[in-house]
């Protein structure tokens, strides 16, 4: 199917009975537009959508929103001879108040789920730069962590089960966007060095599970980047569009 | 060893003469497991303070470190001492031991987990140092004698201690010399070993290394097992002088070793056995000396010439006759009088 077939549109109530099977770039069903935020879909010649996005002017102002900062602590000592740089987590509820891109998904058969996104996502992020707010606020997106065959997340079980016993999996699915409000509570407040938690932990944080790569590819491109913050749960890496920059 | 060589045993500060013994006993003792450096010119310095530490007038400081010797008929055995103020002009710091509770009431859940903070809370104590004793009077009442008399020489001259008294004790490390503990917390910010971070440091106060350790807390359940399981334990080495002071009264569970994990055990002085237990025995003409003889651990009140000793008197014990032996033993301290603690019923079982 040709990209120039489909179709760019605002969402719509039905809409959403197509979309709760598919998975958005943080691994979870899309949901409707909330008040006072934006979705856009690309539907094929028959109306029926291919790709979704859904952007929120801003977070975290009615429900906490939490995320691991990843810093750095350099201990040193000239006189010893001794420099270490460690990387560092650091709970908190830094992208409070910012914008933020949310169910950014494709249909499981969409042909070219890399140009959908990407048609997608220049669109949405036209009518971002269009608002006053963009040249003031990042606009944030989360990706779901990465994960094993078996749909295990590595930081999960080196880090979160720890503080919370049993599996994550299911929880966001089951408590939604307050899971991580819920899940913080019981996660250390103080920074916790890197070089604490094992191997597989430093090795998979802040990278994205293979299932969004066509999402992370996009966002990629659009010129979202790393912004140092990962998901408390899964290590999901947390990208930022910096105010004012223009999609590429 | 014998009830009569028990009498031969003399607890006295170390003189400028006891340095080939000190380089000996400083030479015998593990890496890390004494205080003693292996370094003459170190223990002719460190001599030289004690000896000033007895004999000053001058109002304490805290800077005083306190060194004392065993001796078996005029031979150094061992040595225990005593550092007025822990970490005196810096820090003095240790791990804490904290157990935080992170509960969520919506998810149902409430974990208690074991947190390691790096705290200065017990600079300014008094601390228990150097404590060593020839293998071969391990088994006997001499360490008894070693360590103890150092608490009733705190609590006679109060006035240059704190009431807090601390002990640092070794921490388990393997064959090989590695610490679980160091491997899994300090390495992380020298990267190398135990052995290397103690050369490097030399004679440093440990709060030059402690700067550059995390001070955020350390989640105990997120460092490998090896590392928890050594959280509080004791190298070998340290049971004995740390089993005298567990009896004394002294808490095990509060603060570890910011290097090896090893339990730095704490006290109030009032309140640790001997010298709750401890009385004055004035000279008195005629006083007698009757009833059920057990072990007890008798000082004079000279700071200079202090002298502890293990004698046999009966239990309730009011005064001894000018002529009694231990005077004698004692030197012959000016004063009137002499202190006495009884040891435990345990000391009655030793040899």
């Amino acid at each position: 199917m040709s990209m120039n077939r489909l179709t760019l549109r605002d969402w719509q109530a039905e809409d959403l009975a197509v979309c709760a099977g598919w998975r958005n770039q943080a691994g979870q069903a899309p949901a409707a537009p909330g008040a006072g935020e934006q979705a856009l879909v690309l539907s094929d010649a028959s109306g029926r959508p291919q790709a979704c996005a859904r952007l929120r002017e801003r977070l975290g102002l009615d429900l906490p929103r939490y995320s691991f900062h990843i810093g750095r602590a350099v201990h040193a000592a000239a006189e010893l001879g001794l420099f270490q740089c460690q990387d560092t987590l650091l709970l908190g509820n830094d992208h409070t108040g910012e914008a933020e891109l949310v169910d950014l998904a494709h249909a499981p058969d969409c042909p070219d789920p890399a140009a959908a996104l990407a048609r997608l996502l220049a669109a949405l992020l036209e009518r971002w730069h269009a608002l006053p707010a963009s040249a003031q606020r990042l606009l944030v997106v989360e990706l779901a962590g990465w994960r094993d065959a078996q749909g295990r997340s590595p930081v999960w079980d080196g880090l979160g089960r720890f503080f919370c016993p049993g599996q994550a999996e299911g929880q966001r699915a089951r408590w939604g966007e307050v899971w991580p409000a819920h899940l913080a509570a019981l996660m250390p407040r103080q920074t916790l060095y890197l070089s604490f938690l094992g191997e597989p932990v430093r090795e998979h944080l802040g990278r994205p599970d293979a299932a969004v790569q066509a999402a992370a590819q996009a966002l990629a491109e659009a010129g979202f980047a790393d912004s140092r913050h990962v998901r408390i749960d899964d290590g999901g890496p947390i990208w930022a569009l910096a105010p004012r920059q223009r999609p590429r | 060893m014998s009830a009569s060589s028990v009498n031969d045993l003399l607890l006295r500060p170390v003189a400028p003469a006891d340095l080939p013994a000190l380089e000996r006993i400083a030479a015998a003792t593990a890496d890390g497991i004494s205080s003693l450096p292996e370094d003459r010119e170190r223990l002719r310095e460190r001599i030289e303070r004690s000896c000033q530490a007895f004999a000053s007038e001058d109002a304490a400081s805290g800077e005083e470190t306190y060194l004392f010797v065993l001796e078996d008929a005029g031979r150094v055995i061992g040595t225990s001492g005593i550092a007025a103020s822990a970490g005196f002009h810096d820090r003095f710091y240790s791990y804490r031991n904290e157990f935080v509770v992170h509960a969520s009431a919506a998810l149902g859940v409430s974990q208690r987990l074991h947190t390691l903070h790096l705290c200065h809370d017990l600079t300014g104590v008094t601390l228990l140092t150097s404590f060593y004793i020839e293998p071969a009077y391990e088994a006997s009442l001499a360490p008894q004698l070693l360590s103890r008399a150092r608490l009733l020489f705190i609590a006679l001259f109060a006035e240059r201690f704190n009431s807090r008294i601390a002990a640092e004790h070794p921490g388990l490390v393997d064959a090989q010399g590695h610490s679980p503990f160091w491997d899994a917390v300090g390495r992380r910010f020298f990267n190398m070993d135990y052995a290397q971070a103690e050369k490097l440091v030399g004679g440093r106060s440990k709060a030059f290394i402690a700067d550059l350790m995390p001070h955020s807390p350390i989640y105990v359940p997120l460092l490998p097992e090896a590392a928890q399981f050594a959280i509080g334990q004791l190298h070998p080495v340290g049971e004995l002088p740390f089993s005298i002071l567990q009896d004394e009264g002294f808490d095990a569970d509060t603060y570890i070793d910011i290097f090896d994990g090893g339990p730095t055990v704490e006290g109030r002085l009032e309140l640790l056995r001997s010298v709750r237990q401890a009385r004055r025995l004035p000279l008195q003409a005629g006083a007698l000396s009757l009833g059920q003889e057990r072990w007890h651990l008798v000082c004079t009140e000279q700071r200079r010439d202090f002298r502890a000793l293990l004698a046999r008197l009966p239990s309730g014990v009011q005064a001894l006759a000018p002529e009694h032996a231990l005077f004698e033993r004692l030197g012959r301290p000016p004063g009137g009088g002499v202190r006495a603690t009884v040891l435990d019923a345990l000391a009655e079982a030793l040899p």
